[in-house]
């Protein structure tokens, strides 16, 4: 049997290599790859807390699904964003990205 | 003659009794015969691959009035079948030929990831009463979430080319393979539910009436939309050899475009069989309890006759243009397929389990039959409206 | 050490490895390829955990869906200028962003290890699919967030399809 502790640490490490990507990245691509690696974190620590507290039950699994479906949702809308923002500025590094600054 | 009733399980027992009866510990004999079995599993559909390649260029040759593969040289074995084996050889000697500013691992980790996906899928088809890779319990899942994972695949292969012509190809064909997984999955589901499982085994057991004849509209529904996944006629427009040459695979030679060529074959395959397993009753025929062994006999001609039909198709209709593909899709498959799972839905529910499956059968039958007409009367008028 | 600990280290060594690539690559095409990587890693992760209904959405949405749309977005985006380098790199506060996640890490793990998670855990059902399929539709169970949810994809679509449209 997995030890419970070992998944919650290996979902906070992916959570914090996540954290690294959106704050330190430029490319607004690679920011939103650090978003989903958090949200596969969170989904991990999910299934886990309902493998291990309540397998008989099924809203470990559902609250999971609900987070793939708000998950494809924000990495679309991000995206057609970072889509638009290439038309208008040419750029999508997000450094550049700064008219309203100031 | 009771050791060949049930041939192929038989062997396998034999083989493992073989394996204990050395002195070897348990482990070890188990995790061996998992891998022999895992390695003869990944071989069949390989070695089925070879015989149809030869039937299609057979097929191929005589819907277009010529005799086909009947002489490879010195000597093409009987029917032309060492024709294969040539073309494979051919292939292997071949130079292999990289662009000078591709992306190394890119360009070559795509052919190999294609393959080991498209050979992936063969885990969960059941080849005969009890002869499955893996019962899992989301056996038509693990097909299609496979499908769809092999689309980065053909993304991996047209960047890694560092060719604006195989990215474009590559983008048109993921556009094409994106859109149709919806009808797909929405026929598949249709099974799903009047069968009451995921599971490859239990869809076969639930077909007491083969779902080709309660469920036609799923069936065609299905078959519609993976000649698409397929990408073969009447919707191979990436391939379209006059046109964008072999799309997202343009500079790959020698064996790696082998393993796509490969891995499209071994996707066919699978389709014919899944098709066969959710539609045909897979497995199941007459005398199959008595000689379990016949069953993978009828599993073998129900996936010839599939085959049968997805060649003529390729070679009698002609090419539909990506647009032309899209609109097919979204303003016809999936409004099709979306009111197909509400009426199926609608009438499982009506329709009483103890009513007896045949009456259940036809009942489903009646509603495919409806609202097959519906469309009909529907499209007929909105395409005269469109014309006109 | 069991077959699936040891199941369970090479996935998690997978699945890690991948992610730490992901934000550490220049080149963001193969920081997309090391994403799709710890995708199926971490679908390996939900089949030893006995959600194999899971693993098979998680490689049909993310990796045959979202892991195409970002891979779409880098091709659409390229600098045609300077086709070679794809990507843009750490920007300056990148040692302060290592910081914060080695100590958000830290804590993370401190609170995980020093927790009394209970006794052993039971089993799965045998339908526990068919039991989460029944809960999200039953009104009693969860169907008010799976309407939700369905609306909330059909406003992104329309959202989607509105931003990205040329004008």
């Amino acid at each position: 049997m997995i030890p419970l502790e070992w998944v919650l640490i290996l979902a906070a490490a992916l959570f914090c290599a996540g954290v690294y990507g959106v704050l330190s990245q430029r490319n607004g691509i690679a920011v939103l790859m650090g978003i989903e690696l958090m949200l596969n974190a969170t989904n991990i620590n999910l299934v886990a807390f309902w493998r291990y507290l309540e397998p008989g039950a099924a809203t470990g699994q559902a609250f999971a699904l609900f987070v793939y479906a708000v998950a494809a949702a924000e990495a679309a809308v991000g995206l057609a964003l970072i889509i638009a923002i290439w038309r208008t500025r040419d750029t999508i590094i997000l450094e550049d990205i700064d008219l309203l600054k100031g | 003659m009771e050791f060949l009733k049930d041939l192929i399980t038989n062997i396998g027992l034999w083989f493992h009794e073989l394996l204990a009866s050395t002195s070897l510990p348990e482990v070890w004999v188990r995790v061996i015969t998992l891998v022999v079995g895992a390695s003869v599993l990944a071989l069949v559909p390989l070695v089925a691959v070879i015989f149809l390649i030869w039937f299609e260029r057979k097929i191929a040759a005589r819907i277009a009035s010529r005799l086909g593969p009947n002489n490879s040289g010195a000597y093409g074995g009987p029917w032309g079948i060492l024709q294969v084996f040539a073309d494979a050889i051919k292939m292997f000697v071949k130079e292999d030929v990289i662009p000078t500013a591709a992306d190394r691992w890119v360009f070559n980790i795509a052919p190999m990831l294609v393959l080991a996906l498209a050979v992936l899928i063969w885990a969960v088809i059941p080849l005969g009463k009890g002869l499955i890779g893996s019962d899992l319990n989301i056996g038509v899942f693990y097909i299609l979430s496979l499908g769809s994972a092999s689309m980065i695949t053909m993304l991996m292969a047209g960047w890694g080319s560092n060719n604006k012509y195989a990215t474009l190809g590559a983008l048109r064909s993921i556009v094409t393979l994106a859109s149709y997984e919806i009808p797909q999955v929405l026929s598949v589901l249709v099974v799903v539910m009047v069968a009451g499982s995921f599971s490859m085994q239990d869809i076969i057991e639930a077909q007491d009436v083969a779902f080709l004849f309660t469920l036609p509209l799923t069936a065609l529904l299905y078959l519609a939309s993976s000649l698409s996944e397929l990408e073969r006629r009447p919707f191979d427009l990436v391939e379209a050899n006059s046109g964008i040459v072999a799309g997202c695979c343009i500079e790959y030679s020698g064996m790696k475009s082998g393993m796509f060529y490969l891995a499209e074959s071994l996707n066919q395959l699978a389709v014919t069989a899944t098709f066969s397993t959710l539609f045909l009753g897979g497995w199941r025929g007459p005398w199959v309890d008595q000689a379990p062994a016949l069953s993978t006999l009828w599993l073998m001609l129900k996936i010839l006759l599939l085959t049968l039909i997805i060649q003529f198709f390729r070679y009698t209709l002609p090419r539909l243009r990506v647009d032309q593909i899209l609109r097919l899709n979204w303003k016809f498959l999936t409004p099709l397929a979306l009111v197909n799972i509400c009426v199926v839905a609608l009438v499982g529910q009506a329709v009483p389990t103890s009513a007896g499956p045949w009456v259940r059968a036809g009942a489903f039958l009646g509603a495919n039959i409806l609202l097959a007409l519906a469309m009909l009367k529907v499209s007929s008028q909105q395409w005269q409206t469109a014309a006109g | 050490m069991s077959l699936q600990q040891i199941l369970f280290i090479i996935f998690g060594a997978i699945t890690l490895g991948a992610a730490l690539l992901v934000v550490t690559r220049r080149n963001v095409f193969h920081a997309a390829l090391f994403l799709i990587l710890s995708f199926f890693g971490v679908a390996g992760l939900y089949v030893l955990l006995e959600a194999p209904f899971l693993a098979a959405v998680q490689l049909f949405v993310y990796v045959g869906g979202i892991a195409i749309l970002i891979v779409f977005a880098i091709t659409l985006t390229r600098d045609t200028m300077n086709p070679l380098e794809n990507g843009a790199g750490r920007n300056r506060q990148w040692w302060a962003a290592a910081l914060v996640a080695v100590a958000l890490c830290g804590m993370l793990g401190w609170v995980a290890l020093n927790h009394d998670w209970g006794a052993a855990p039971g089993p799965v059902l045998e339908h526990s699919i068919a039991i989460l399929g029944t809960t999200l539709v039953d009104p009693e169970g969860l169907v008010l967030p799976f309407e939700v949810a369905s609306v909330l994809l059909l406003v992104t679509l329309i959202g989607t399809v509105t931003i990205a449209r040329e004008r």
